[in-house]
């Protein structure tokens, strides 16, 4: 029987309670948020609705002044409403799903657990969030249909963001109710499901916090200190760039203690139990109540120096004190920066022969050991332990993932010399002359099982398209920027892979070509990756260069074949999807903007952000958003506001902070562009996109010549209200002069009326007023400072 | 030439926009609906020989368009009343006035009713549609720039602070609710009957009726800390706040201006006659400053000084123009604003100079005192200023 959800019960309204509604509410659930009456109440107060919820409403508003925000637009918050569990819990009669978020005491949690049996509904879901208490436990004394519609669910702080959702299943709970959280949790949710046993702090913060224990125990080992650690356990080693002690102030330093100290006392059989003892110096900075920022230090404590600048200082833990940061220098770290792939570079970092390699040697062994001795205590498939540990605390690789990339025969050597032997399947695997844990075959990614001892594939994985799978294949075409893979059924996907995906000559070159191939030969293309970000934007380096030199001619040529390559997705006689997610700045939301069709991430964050480096949209950017306010006038509109609201798009560089905020802006477009919840399915919507428009028969479209642009009009409202923010102090007079060139090409030049012009009347304009931007050296100066600062300068 | 008289004035109270208690009235159907109120005070006046109806109105269209001096003066009179719209901005509601005075004195008419209504809930304060002319914004935006600007221009130009614009505001606020609880307000108020047609809590068609007679605008909670707190709205480290700043208000109010002629054969008694009126051109750069530059020129006309004046409407765009106007004029703070002005009780653009015509007249006649002068500040860059003699 289908499973549907559309109503929600959130039963308390603390951090992570009030975020998992606004979550739900992202995805057009309608939540019933409910929480204690607000305690202390006056009697003349006692009776009143509003002051009985101002616990639970202050819950939530605080919940959503949070940056980023857990809303992916303020108009969800609609979907909420509040109440409290003594006049409304009769409410959650009508939730499909009723989840319970309140305090980890486990009495609290079963008393309300009975009076939600009270109201519930048979066969409504009902699960309990929580990190720390055994899920059995909380449904102990429920009657049966309780018990078999109940279950676990570990959502990571802040749920909107972070990937990992962890299902716990009893063993009461009904299978299909464990396999419908499964899916629903990745599809609906966009979040990475791992299927737990209900062990202590399951797989996630199981293996996490033992990785930072180890981390704490070698660093004292090899005498090192924490801003050395944190050089060794960021991004050069495929970890988040928070790294170890930065991530502990983040999370808080009592959430650790406390995953640390329950799983010592509950894991009395592990083997490596003493690892979760914690040391002298944290349980000092506990005593002190350093917890990290929500204390206001940590490991470290911000500070202004004696001139007022900002400086980081770092604990020292031998002498308890704060002293300004180091820069750890490692001859390995210098060498492994030269290497951009992180599975190679994982070999260089672990071959270190000094006090940098005696670290990662030492830390991957303890990790590699103790998540092999782990399963099947803690999950039965390797996979799910990478699974957890990208999705929930950022590896880039899991610990299986990347010993598959050191080797595993050459590193079950080392560990077994260093005395930290694998678990016995391992060998046993190696004998089954499987050499790795992971392999692809056709594209299909593979995992060792261990009771089966033999690879099968990685469930739900035909659901997505992970680009790595391809990367072992022949691609269509390759160049320095990009590669063209077949991702079947006759569709392509051309994949950036330059520092940022920032767009120059050889992805342009390669989107041109892509496109040729596809006519001759396919069916359709899909323009998409799986790095962090879509694309920062277009090459600004080598357009400053050309500026600099003041290579006017050379600089027309550069955004000519800018323009035409963005033309090129649109006017092709083949569908083509584009796929933002993250970052998609400049260049990249041009891109998206021309897609036949965008299919993009719920995180998508997308903009045209060309005026904070002095410049204008002008791959077709400032056109399209002229074309799409054209679109949106009708008989007897007085226009000007639409393209007023579409203009300050660029003049603001407004950024939508989810793909739901770029529909409300007008860079993606309702009824054709699409929104894909989980990231991880994009691709492969995003082909199927692709697919249907090529079912449906697709016709190249043609360029449009009606672009009603209002000229004078609107230049008179446009430059007035762009001086009133100079005179008013709210913009300098350099982005005054910016903002007039984008209001003059959006508004179509100083026509003398209202007129109906092409595409490429306005792609001259756009590239006419980038060219004089570029002769300006304010440009140039905000170019520069952005190259080299990654921040917008105003002058 | 003969005298022209004022022999009855009255107006609304005055409603906040766009969510007060007037904020769906039409200004057509406030307008209609005082002037029912102001002709029952005259029952000795034939409606049939009120010959013009001028109303100021500030942005005469959607509600306020079709030539809304016409559509009033037909539906509050015999078809025979003529009706026309005056806009001078803020100083429409002085300004129609003085269109009836000289009127009548030339001897052009003897009974013109003037007056202002403004729907500032219902139109909004620069129209529904502007369009800018385009070689004016090239070299001189300043021209087109939002009053809000203006008010910061004035307030760096006559170096006025933001702590002395919030202290002007909080005793704004003091002032108005005094004359509220004192009922100084209550002889120039007409009573609105508002008709409500509304969804109500069961989602149905539901209709309600309420009747509004006290301004909307003055906050008994007002206080130093609160209007401290407040943020620019108009520039960055700016002075103006929401709390320093007029009001967005709903009104209508209208006086009948007679000649002397007329006032003896129907036997009438004036209240008050206007003895002068100026207007001048300042930078609209500092449009604030205007009175200043308009009150010499009033005065001059008159045959008076500024002692001789006894009580000043000054209407309080922003306070902080406001106190420029004081300081740069050399006004009396003591006689200016004796029941508080637009920051607490709000600026109904086109009616505003006919509101404080009315309660000039009333507070004249409370402290037996002669001479009254109405003064405001005008959108562009002008002052005016009208100077009242208490029959």
């Amino acid at each position: 029987m289908n499973r549907h959800i559309q109503q929600v019960a959130v039963l308390g309204s603390g951090v992570m309670g009030s975020r998992i509604a606004c979550h739900f509410a992202n995805i057009g659930c309608q939540v019933l948020l409910l929480d204690i009456v607000t305690p202390g109440l006056q009697e003349q107060e006692a009776n009143n609705p509003s002051a009985r919820n101002k616990l639970v409403n202050g819950a939530l508003q605080a919940a959503v002044k949070q940056n980023p925000s857990p809303v992916y637009s303020k108009k969800v918050l609609s979907n909420i409403t509040t109440g409290n569990f003594d006049d409304d819990l009769g409410k959650i009669q009508s939730a499909d799903w009723i989840i319970e978020v309140v305090i980890e005491q486990l009495d609290i949690k079963r008393s309300l657990m009975e009076k939600v049996e009270s109201f519930r509904r048979p066969g409504t879901l009902i699960t309990s969030n929580t990190s720390g208490i055994p899920i059995h436990e909380i449904a102990a004394g429920r009657s049966e249909d309780f018990r078999r519609h109940f279950c676990g669910t570990h959502f990571f702080n802040p749920p909107r963001y972070l990937r990992l959702l962890e299902i716990i299943p009893t063993p009461d709970t009904d299978s299909s109710v464990t396999d419908f959280l499964m899916d629903y949790g990745d599809r609906f949710l966009g979040k990475q499901t791992v299927l737990c046993k209900d062990t202590p702090a399951f797989i996630a913060n199981r293996i996490g916090v033992f990785s930072i224990m180890s981390v704490l125990k070698v660093m004292e080992e090899l005498e090192m200190n924490i801003d050395e650690v944190d050089a060794l356990t960021g991004p050069v080693s495929g970890r988040p760039k928070s790294a170890t002690f930065r991530t502990t102030d983040v999370v808080g330093l009592d959430t650790m203690v406390k995953v640390a100290s329950n799983t010592y006392a509950a894991c009395t059989t592990d083997e490596a139990r003493d690892i979760f003892k914690i040391p002298d110096y944290v349980q000092q900075m506990m005593d002190r109540k350093w917890l990290g920022d929500k204390t206001g230090q940590g490991f470290f404590k911000k500070e202004k120096d004696a001139a007022g600048n900002r400086t980081i200082l770092s604990l020292n833990l031998q002498t308890m004190e704060y002293q300004p940061q180091t820069k750890p220098q490692f001859a390995t770290i210098g060498a492994a920066r030269q290497v951009d792939d992180l599975k190679e570079r994982l070999k260089v970092l672990h071959a270190g022969k000094d006090k940098a390699g005696d670290f990662y040697r030492a830390i991957t062994y303890r990790v590699n050991q103790y998540v092999s001795n782990r399963i099947p205590e803690i999950a039965d498939e390797l996979y799910r332990i990478d699974d957890a540990m990208r999705a929930g605390f950022g590896w880039e690789l899991g610990p299986f993932e990347a010993w598959d990339a050191l080797g595993v025969q050459a590193t079950v050597a080392a560990m077994e010399a260093a005395g930290h032997a694998p678990a016995a399947w391992v060998k046993t695997m190696l004998n089954n002359g499987c050499e790795s844990f992971y392999t692809i075959e056709d594209g299909i990614r593979k995992y060792y099982d261990i009771t089966a001892g033999k690879y099968l594939p990685v469930p739900g994985g035909e659901a997505f398209i992970i680009l790595d799978n391809y990367h072992s294949a022949k691609p269509v075409f390759q160049n320095a920027g990009a590669t063209l893979h077949d991702i079947g059924d006759g569709i392509l996907n051309l994949e950036f892979h330059t520092k940022m995906n920032v767009i120059g000559a050889e992805i342009l070159q390669a989107v041109n070509s892509s496109i040729e191939i596809a006519e001759k030969d396919f069916r359709g293309l899909v323009i998409g990756n799986d790095a962090a970000n879509f694309s920062a934007g277009a090459n600004i380096a080598m357009m400053l260069m050309l500026a600099v030199e003041q290579e006017f001619d050379e600089l027309d040529m550069a955004i000519r074949m800018f323009q035409q390559s963005v033309a090129r997705v649109r006017f092709s006689s083949i569908p083509v999807a584009v796929a933002p997610h993250g970052l998609t700045l400049g260049g990249g939301c041009e891109m998206t903007m021309h897609a036949d069709v965008a299919v993009a991430a719920a995180e998508t964050y997308i903009g045209l952000v060309e005026v904070g480096a002095g410049l204008l949209p002008a791959g077709g950017g400032t056109k399209e958003l002229a074309l799409r306010a054209s679109d949106k006038y009708f008989k007897g509109d007085i226009e000007l506001p639409t393209l007023q609201e579409m203009s300050l798009n660029i003049a603001m560089a407004k950024v939508a902070t989810s793909a739901r905020e770029a529909f409300e802006l007008g860079l993606l477009r309702e009824g054709i562009d699409k929104e894909v919840i989980n990231g991880s399915r994009l691709i492969a919507t995003a082909k199927a996109a692709v697919l249907q428009l090529a079912e449906e028969g697709y016709t190249q479209p043609k360029e449009r010549k009606d672009i009603k642009v209002l000229g004078r009009t609107a230049l008179g409202s446009f430059y007035t209200g762009i001086a009133s923010m100079r005179m008013a102090g709210y913009i300098s007079e350099y982005d005054e002069l910016v903002a007039k060139k984008v209001a003059y090409v959006i508004s179509g030049g100083d026509l003398s009326s209202p007129t109906e012009v092409s595409e490429q009347y306005l792609l001259d304009l756009e590239r006419e007023g980038f060219l004089s931007l570029l002769g300006e050296r304010k440009t140039l100066e905000r170019m520069q400072h952005i190259l080299k600062t990654g921040k917008p300068l105003r002058n | 030439m003969q005298e022209a008289y004022i022999v009855a004035g009255l107006r609304t109270p005055v409603g906040k926009a766009p969510r007060g208690s007037l904020r769906f009235v039409r200004p057509d159907d406030l307008a209609v609906d005082l002037l029912g109120q102001l002709m029952a005070t005259l029952p000795q006046l034939d409606p049939s020989r009120v010959e013009d109806l001028i109303v100021g109105n500030a942005v005469p269209e959607a509600e306020q368009g079709l030539q809304i001096g016409r559509m009033i003066s037909v539906r509050a009179f015999p078809v025979t009343t003529a009706g026309v719209t005056v806009n001078r901005y803020c100083a429409s509601g002085v300004e129609t006035i003085a269109i009836a005075t000289a009127k009548i004195r030339s001897g052009m008419a003897d009974c013109i009713i003037a007056g202002g209504v403004e729907s500032m809930s219902l139109v909004p304060t620069v129209g529904w549609r502007t369009v800018l002319n385009y070689e004016t914004a090239k070299t001189h935006p300043d021209y087109y720039i939002g009053m809000g600007l203006t008010a910061e221009n004035v307030a760096k130009e006559f170096k006025v602070s933001r702590e002395d614009a919030d202290e002007f505001a909080f005793h704004s606020h003091q002032k108005a609710i005094n004359a509220i609880d004192q009922g100084y307000f209550s002889s120039g108020i007409a009573p609105v009957e508002v008709r409500e047609v509304y969804v109500n809590e069961q989602g149905k068609r539901a209709e309600r009726s309420y009747t509004v007679d006290t301004d909307d605008g003055p906050r008994r909670d007002t206080n130093r800390e609160a209007l401290a707190k407040l943020k620019p709205v108009f520039a960055a480290r700016g002075v103006v706040t929401a709390g320093n700043a007029s009001q967005t208000s709903d009104g209508a109010a209208f006086v009948v201006v007679m000649s002397e002629r007329m006032v003896k054969e129907l036997n009438l008694q004036p209240i008050a006659r206007m003895v002068s009126c100026a207007s001048v051109g300042v930078e609209p750069r500092i449009m604030g400053i205007g009175p200043v530059a308009a009150i010499p020129k009033a005065l001059q006309q008159a045959g008076l000084t500024l002692n001789d004046i006894d009580l000043i409407e000054l209407n309080e765009a922003f306070a902080c123009q406001a106190l420029a106007v004081i300081r740069e004029a050399g006004l009396d703070p003591e006689k200016v604003n004796i029941n508080g002005g637009g920051v607490a009780l709000g600026h109904p653009l086109g009616c505003t100079g006919t509101k404080l015509t009315v309660q000039i007249m009333n507070d004249l006649k409370r402290l037996d005192k002669k001479y009254g002068m109405v003064t405001a500040c005008v959108g562009g860059g002008q002052g005016i200023a009208g100077v009242y003699e208490r029959i």
